[in-house]
């Protein structure tokens, strides 16, 4: 007990590093997630059903299936295809969590696109806009207000469900503790300090959520 | 051709105009012309068609059957199998000219007012921003809303939001304008400001077709007054003749309903 203190402060550069992995992953994943995700979501309002059908059949295939297999098929499979599909672990992370992030915020962009009253539609109509003009000056502005909460808690989401990278050897936060425990141990100080880690990320997150959050209502 | 010709000059037209939502038959063969420069104020019960016709008249909905005519050329005619409208391109060209104020106002609530009133300006008539910026604010300054134009929607009250979005149809120089009860959604006692900006904008020559319960307003307003029932034109005339002397019992009983006591039929012959 009595070196708690001092083994974290020994050990919690090794595990920042891994912080600094982990925190790269998730904010790229939902960066490049994001924009799939809204550029899907758009698709699967369209009105040109082959566009609308396979922006349904991705997010169905795609929620459809363990993250972790698709982290697997990325990394494993892909290069057996060919050898050109052969990523670092860091890469084929951001792929895998794109993807998987995409179908998710595919279906909160349609869902807060949707919410947007029909009146905005046939007033910017009636002006003479057409539908991608509507679409894009009008309703898709506010819809994206409406999105940034629930990003933010996919975002929270993503932080966590990155310790799966562990498992295609990226030294992310978890595994980091893991090579930690390796040498040392120390399971539970460890475990504990990357608990830690885990909850100052996810809470800074719902933070930043919460202050977004009371924005987009001020405007409303 | 005589003046008296050029002034009767029809600028819309409805022809055997249908329809239906499902099973529901909300228009049912509807003939109107409304001409230059005219006010045309329809009346007529919750259900009577009357937002579906004004939805019609800039294709906001598609029509089944029937023909609607824009200054002499057709916009949509469709007969048995037959659908003939205007490209895509030509109707959103075509809507630029026909004004559309809503019930629940519609204004843009993430942008300020200005910017609700010089979006289409800028990006359809690309209009310079400085050129629709004064415009904004000179139409502005002509509802009575000087000093809004940096306010966001959600901070003026319904009177006041009504009367930004007349400016936002306004400002694109529309020639025919159309009210789907404009004033229905205010509280009573913004409802007069905007009666009297479209008062305003009667007296300039604007060709309006109106949908309102304001009986009163109508009857100083309107060239002419259509009571709608069930999808069709029961009745139309003047306001006197409508409000004062209406020949069907439908009329009569609707008037009955709306028109305040001393107001009632028979007692008012001012005419
Ligand atoms: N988009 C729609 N879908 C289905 N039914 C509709 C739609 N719009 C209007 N209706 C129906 O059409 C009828 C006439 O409505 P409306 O044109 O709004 O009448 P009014 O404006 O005179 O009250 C009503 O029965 C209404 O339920
Ligand atoms: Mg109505």
């Amino acid at each position: 007990m009595d070196s708690f203190f001092s083994f974290s402060i020994k050990y919690l550069p090794y595990l920042l590093e891994g912080t600094v992995v982990t925190v790269e992953v998730a904010a790229l994943s939902i960066v490049i997630g994001s924009i799939l995700g809204i550029v899907i979501g758009i698709g699967r309002v369209s009105q040109i059903k082959v566009i609308s059908q396979s922006c349904r059949f991705y997010i169905w295939l795609v929620r459809g299936t363990p993250l972790l297999l698709q982290l697997f098929i990325v990394h494993f499979a892909l290069p057996a295809v060919n050898p050109i599909l052969t990523f670092p672990p860091f890469v084929s992370a951001v792929i895998a969590f794109s993807i998987n992030s995409a179908a998710y915020i595919a279906e909160i962009a349609r869902g807060t696109i949707q919410s947007i009253d029909t009146g905005q539609n046939e007033a910017a109509r009636s002006l003479g806009f057409s539908r991608k003009e509507a679409m894009w000056l009008i309703i898709f502005p506010q819809a994206f207000r409406r999105m940034l909460p629930p990003l933010g808690n996919e975002c929270i989401a993503l932080i966590k469900e990155s310790s799966l990278v562990s498992t295609i050897a990226l030294y992310d936060l978890l595994r980091t503790g893991q090579q930690v425990i390796s040498s040392t141990y120390r399971y539970m100080e460890i475990f504990t300090m990357v608990a830690i880690i885990y909850l100052v990320l996810t809470t800074v997150m719902s933070f930043i959520v919460g202050t977004i959050e009371r924005k987009v209502s001020l405007y409303e | 051709m005589t003046d008296e010709i050029q002034l009767q000059f029809p600028i819309l037209q409805f022809k055997g105009v249908f329809k239906s939502f499902g099973e529901n038959h909300v228009i049912r063969g509807l003939d109107l012309n409304v001409d230059k420069g005219e006010v045309v104020v329809l009346i007529g019960s919750s259900g009577a068609g009357k937002t579906t016709l004004l939805r019609c008249a800039n294709l906001l909905v598609p029509i089944d059957r029937g023909e609607i005519i824009y200054s002499g050329s057709p916009v949509i005619h469709v007969n048995e199998g037959n659908s003939n409208q205007l490209t895509t391109k030509e109707l959103n060209q075509y809507r630029t000219e026909i004004g559309f104020v809503f019930q629940h106002f519609n204004l843009f609530p993430h942008i300020s007012v200005r910017k609700n009133i010089t979006l289409a300006l800028e990006r359809i008539k690309k209009m310079d921003s400085n050129a629709a910026k004064e415009k904004a604010l000179d139409l502005l300054s002509w509802v009575g809303l000087k000093g809004k134009s940096d306010n966001f929607p959600s901070q003026l009250s319904g009177g006041q939001k009504q009367r930004v979005a007349i400016v936002r149809a306004l400002a694109m120089e529309p020639t025919v304008m159309l009210f789907d009860e404009p004033t229905s959604a205010l509280d009573p006692e913004t409802v007069g400001d905007v009666l009297d900006v479209m008062m305003k904008l009667a007296k300039k020559g604007m060709t309006m077709l109106i949908a309102t319960h304001e009986m009163e307003f109508a009857r100083e307003v309107a060239d002419r007054i259509i009571f709608m029932d069930k999808g069709v034109i029961v009745e139309q005339g003047t306001p006197q003749e409508i409000l004062n002397r209406p020949k069907e019992d439908r009329t009569r009983e609707f008037l009955s309903r709306v028109l305040p006591k001393h107001h009632s039929l028979g007692e008012n012959s001012e005419d």
